[in-house]
């Protein structure tokens, strides 16, 4: 599961601007699976399972510990009825990087949902990946999504 | 209520007599003196002044003198004022004119002394009028002056006239000198010259000076009743008081003092009970006391000023204490003893803290600590009353009225609190003050309690909680402690938890605290072995017959829960109906009547066991869990206090929860005390009875013998009856039985009874495959397999209209999550009676628990939804498993959880 090539070739640019930051995020959606009934009604589905990463460069030195601490604290401040589940705890990317993950829930007006928030550091770009699920399947997917999310890998450089 | 106040009143009501004041008025104004005379004797006799009243004199003067002072008594008692005044001032002008006479006559010294006992008697009626209606005696004659003055003129004119001196006290009386009139009339009583009827009508008048009713004018009705002189009273009357008050002041026409409930007891020592009801008088102050006022009525002025609450009534009672000592016993607060240390700076909201005396102080400090159980001086709806509560926990003010319009996204007031305080503001909250002494509750202590938070209920040990609030105590430079924690959505459960032993100690958020050092909790409380609270069984063990399969009790189904002990106490306390309201809800659920409950104590079964029995099939038994068996809950008041502060304790009440153990509470009272608002606070007791609800179907399905299913029938209008009853009785209870086996509910029996009755008209029955094909609106066909359950096709045609009717009730105008079920999920499914089949179906229910958790239902491929649901049933008995055809129409569903292929986790491979 790659970003097309189409999508990166066609990354939007702005005029520059002074002291501006830019940030990336890819967000990876799992499809919709519309179910069909005998009797040819339709059930839509559920709130979809998806995973964002979003990527920034750092404009000071910011270690994991502090980074995943600023998260927690702007979630609880900007979420209403939050509640961590789980971490901080490491985390292990198939590449070799090490992260530090975070779950937690809160509710939504259609359901309460799920995430796990892994952070990782490359030299002066923070990741974040965010994989979001339903809660009340949260405990069957939750290693499903985190399997998703430990296969991150920085894209090779052209050429 | 009325008859106890009315009884309580009863001693109240020692005023002397009123006579029959219309009839003497009538009387004196046809000038009949002999018969208003007599009338008056007959119904006073002892009011009146004996040298008025004396036939000895009995010259047209004196008669017409007689007829006035009647008249003006009369009106005096009507309340005609004007009328008294001018009878009175007739009654003066005709003394002086005779006076005068006299003396020109030739100073009939004899005539002269007893125009001055008149004189002495009329001024000291007109006395007590102009005390009584606050009017100047100067206006009536202008040598009269004050009223005070004037009755003790006449008692000097008159010094053995006890008329005289009883009028001196009821003008003290009404002056507001209740005590000064007391003391002059327990003198006169003991005096040689008085005879005993005068003696009786003294010591009525002291009684009644004595009495709340005389002190009741001394411009508080609450100051009253809290002064009197006997300070025990307060106990033998109690709650009452301010319905007394309140009566009283009606009855003198006197504004409604509020009426506040009596939480508060002041006990106040001195050397005699004099020194103690000064020491009372003087905290309670006057009426008129502002919030600048250093006066119990002053702090309640404060209070509600910044707080927005109204300081509860306050009992205060002679002590056995030493002098200028005293001690205020507040609910849920440990007793403070004055004089009280007081953290600086927690008095400053109030400016007349600093020239209040020690107790007063002592009342602010306690008044702090119960802020938000006092009553609110606004009327809220609940998300802002609750909000209120826990804003005046944290000591800031409740808001004046509803917050508009409330936000959306707070789905909870102590949410909404967390985030406002993590917002920075001037004044800082309580905590935050720049001398306070930051410390951090110990990195373990706070990851114990998180923990708990997962659990059945935040947890810690007694122990923990001593060492913590041991270490909390005013640093090396006198600055008293907030104790941080890191999570903020743990700090308001951590104050409540520490608020009963140290109400005074704050709890701040690490992200409130801003860039403020923190220090640590010195010394650190040593870590605590963690261990598991005492051991008792969790969960209801169900019948593995919980379907309609399982044998039926015809005979004998009468409901038996038979208790231990200590467990049999509780549940049969008068309090508690919560087991008996739990099965009336299951049966209420399931649309059928179920049995009542009788309740047995059996030696035999360990204290706490109880047992489940429908006639002599036991159905459950289990352990009740230990009163106190989180070991935090081990005082009512800790209860009250944790539920209160965080009204709904998140992460234990989380409605996406429900099967989550909540909080156990101490008793059945205080259970009671709570369930209603927060219905996941558990005591022991409602443990069972959440027990037994689960059991709701386990249990009707044996109840539901041939009488039951008549009596059902009688509940729907005949014809649909009729048409159930063809069916035949037995095949009907069977019917019925599978239904709600699995959690139909029957409260729509009577829409199925004509589809049931007529099947060959309305359903076609496919034998060949399997199918039964109806012409219920929107449902063609419907699969079934035809060949184990009795009467198949009866069966799925009532699920095709009960279960939607089910769901619809369950769920009304909410979305429904399905969970659905791939037939190839029971591809290695192991038959039925295989030796791994139990453990098979639990590991397979397991993955339905987040269906339970969120209230979701079971979509099943038809031909196999009873196989389904017989897997499940023993994990998850109330989850309802159904096939596509019995979603009911028009209510929105979606598929929030797929259960495919693949390996079970915990199934044996």
């Amino acid at each position: 599961m790659t970003i097309p090539e189409m999508l990166l070739f066609d990354l939007p640019a702005l005029r520059d601007r002074e002291g501006w930051q830019v940030a990336l995020q890819a967000t990876f959606v799992e499809p919709a699976i519309v179910t069909e009934l005998a009797s040819g009604e339709t059930l839509p589905p559920g709130p979809r399972a998806n995973v964002v990463v979003g990527r920034r460069l750092l404009t000071e030195p910011l270690t994991l510990e502090t980074a995943i601490e600023m998260t927690r604290t702007n979630m609880l401040q900007s979420v209403a009825g939050l509640r961590v589940l789980r971490g901080p705890e490491p985390f292990a990317f198939d590449d070799g990087g090490a992260g530090l993950s975070l779950d937690i829930q809160f509710p939504t007006p259609i359901a309460t949902l799920a995430q796990v928030h892994v952070l990782r550091i490359d030299a002066d770009v923070l990741t974040e990946c965010v994989a979001t699920v339903d809660e009340a399947s949260f405990e069957d997917r939750r290693e499903e999504m985190l399997e998703i999310v430990r296969s991150f890998r920085r894209r090779p450089a052209p050429g | 209520m009325i008859r106890t106040v009315q009884r309580l009143l009863a001693p109240l009501r020692t005023a002397p007599p009123e006579p029959a004041w219309q009839t003497l008025s009538a009387l004196a104004a046809e000038r009949d003196a002999v018969r208003a005379v007599s009338a008056f004797i007959a119904s006073s006799g002892e009011s009146m002044p004996p040298r008025v009243l004396s036939p000895a004199r009995s010259d047209g003067l004196s008669g017409a003198r007689t007829l006035e002072m009647i008249a003006a008594q009369a009106a005096f008692g009507a309340g005609d004022r004007r009328g008294c005044l001018a009878h009175l001032a007739r009654v003066l002008r005709s003394l002086k004119r005779e006076s005068a006479a006299l003396e020109d006559a030739g100073r009939d010294l004899e005539a002269l002394a007893h125009l001055r006992l008149l004189r002495a008697e009329t001024m000291a009626m007109l006395a007590r009028c102009a005390a009584e209606w606050e009017i100047p005696p100067g206006s009536i004659d202008r040598s009269l002056r004050d009223a005070a003055r004037l009755a003790e003129e006449a008692v000097q004119a008159a010094p053995h006239e006890a008329y005289v001196h009883l009028m001196r006290a009821m003008t003290a009386i009404a002056l507001g000198d209740a005590d000064g009139a007391a003391a002059r009339l327990r003198a006169l009583a003991d005096a040689p010259w008085l005879n005993e009827g005068w003696r009786e009508s003294v010591r009525s008048v002291v009684r009644y000076a004595e009495g709340p009713a005389a002190r009741v004018r001394q411009g508080s009705p609450l100051r009253a009743l809290a002064a009197i002189a006997d300070p025990a009273w307060l106990d033998r009357h109690g709650d009452a008081l301010p319905e007394m008050a309140a009566e009283l002041a009606l009855r003198l026409g006197r504004p409604v003092p509020p009426a506040l409930e009596v939480r508060i007891v002041l006990e106040i020592g001195g050397a005699d009970e004099k020194r103690i009801e000064a020491a009372a008088n003087a905290l309670i102050g006057t009426g008129t006391d502002g919030a600048g006022s250093p006066s119990i009525i002053g702090l309640r002025a404060a209070l509600r000023q910044r707080f927005g609450v109204i300081l509860p009534g306050i009992s205060l009672r002679a002590a056995a204490l030493g002098e200028g000592a005293a001690v205020i016993r507040a609910p849920e607060q440990p007793p403070l003893s004055v004089p009280a240390e007081i953290p600086a700076g927690d008095l400053d909201w109030w400016e007349a803290h600093a020239a209040a005396p020690a107790a007063l102080r002592a009342l602010a400090q306690v008044a702090l600590r119960g802020l938000d159980r006092m009553p609110l001086d606004s009327t809220l709806s609940h998300w802002p009353a609750a909000l209120a509560r826990l804003r005046l926990a944290e000591r800031m003010e409740a808001p004046a009225a509803d917050v508009q319009p409330v936000p959306e996204a707070f789905s909870d007031a102590m949410t909404a609190l967390t985030i406002e305080r993590l917002t920075p503001r001037e004044p800082p909250p309580w905590g935050l003050e720049p001398d306070r002494s930051l410390r951090w509750l110990p990195r373990d202590d706070e990851a114990a309690l998180a923990a708990g938070v997962d659990g059945p209920a935040i947890a810690t040990e007694p122990a923990r909680l001593r060492r913590i609030v041991a270490a909390l105590s005013p640093d090396g430079d006198g600055l008293w402690p907030a104790l941080v924690v890191r999570d903020a959505r743990l700090r308001p459960l951590i104050r409540a938890l520490l608020r009963i032993d140290r109400p005074d100690v704050p709890v701040v958020a690490r992200a409130e605290c801003g860039g403020r050092p923190v220090a640590p909790l010195d010394p650190p409380p040593e870590p605590v072995q963690r261990g598991d609270p005492p051991a008792w069984r969790r969960g209801v063990a169900l019948p593995a017959a919980g379907s309609a399969e399982a044998p039926w009790i015809s005979a004998d189904w009468s409901l038996t829960l038979t208790a231990g002990p200590a467990l049999h106490a509780e549940l049969a306390a008068a309090r508690n109906a919560v087991v008996e309201r739990a099965i009336e809800q299951a049966a209420r659920a399931l649309g059928v009547g179920l049995p009542p409950l009788r309740l047995v104590a059996e030696e035999p079964l360990t204290p706490r066991r109880w047992r489940l029995a429908c006639g002599t099939e036991v159905l459950a038994e289990a352990e009740a869990p230990p009163a106190g068996a989180l070991v935090v809950l081990d005082s009512p008041e800790r209860v009250r206090a944790l539920v209160a502060d965080t009204e709904r304790l998140v992460p234990i009440s989380d409605p996406r929860h429900p099967a989550t153990p909540a909080t156990l509470v101490e008793g059945v009272a205080e259970a009671a005390l709570v369930a209603g608002d927060f219905p996941s606070v558990f005591s022991p007791a409602a443990w069972v009875a959440r027990a037994l609800a689960a059991l709701g179907p386990a249990i009707a399905v044996r109840c539901l013998d041939d009488a039951a299913v008549l009596a059902r029938l009688a509940t729907i209008p005949a014809r649909e009856a009729t048409a159930l009853l063809r069916l035949g009785l037995a095949p009907l209870g069977r019917l019925l039985r599978a239904l709600i086996a699995e959690g139909v509910s029957l409260d729509a029996l009577d829409r199925v009874a004509l589809p049931l009755a007529e099947p060959a008209r309305r359903v076609r029955w496919l034998a060949r495959e399997g199918l039964v094909a109806a012409a219920l609106p929107g449902h063609l066909a419907l699969p079934h397999p035809g060949t184990a359950a009795p009467d198949p096709e009866r069966l799925a045609i009532a699920r095709a209209v009960l279960v939607p009717a089910t769901l619809a009730a369950v769920h009304g105008a909410g979305r429904i999550g399905l969970w659905l079920v791939e037939e190839a999920a029971l591809a290695d499914a192991p038959g039925a009676g295989a030796a791994d089949e139990a453990a098979w179906n639990d590991a397979f229910a397991r993955r339905l628990d987040g269906c339970a958790r969120a209230g979701g239902v079971v979509l099943a491929p038809a031909s196999r939804r009873a196989e389904i649901r017989r897997r499940i049933a023993a994990r998850h008995p109330m989850l309802q498993v159904i096939a596509a055809h019995e979603l009911p129409r028009g209510l929105a569903a979606w598929v929030r959880g797929r259960i495919g292929p693949g390996t079970v986790r915990g199934a044996p491979s």
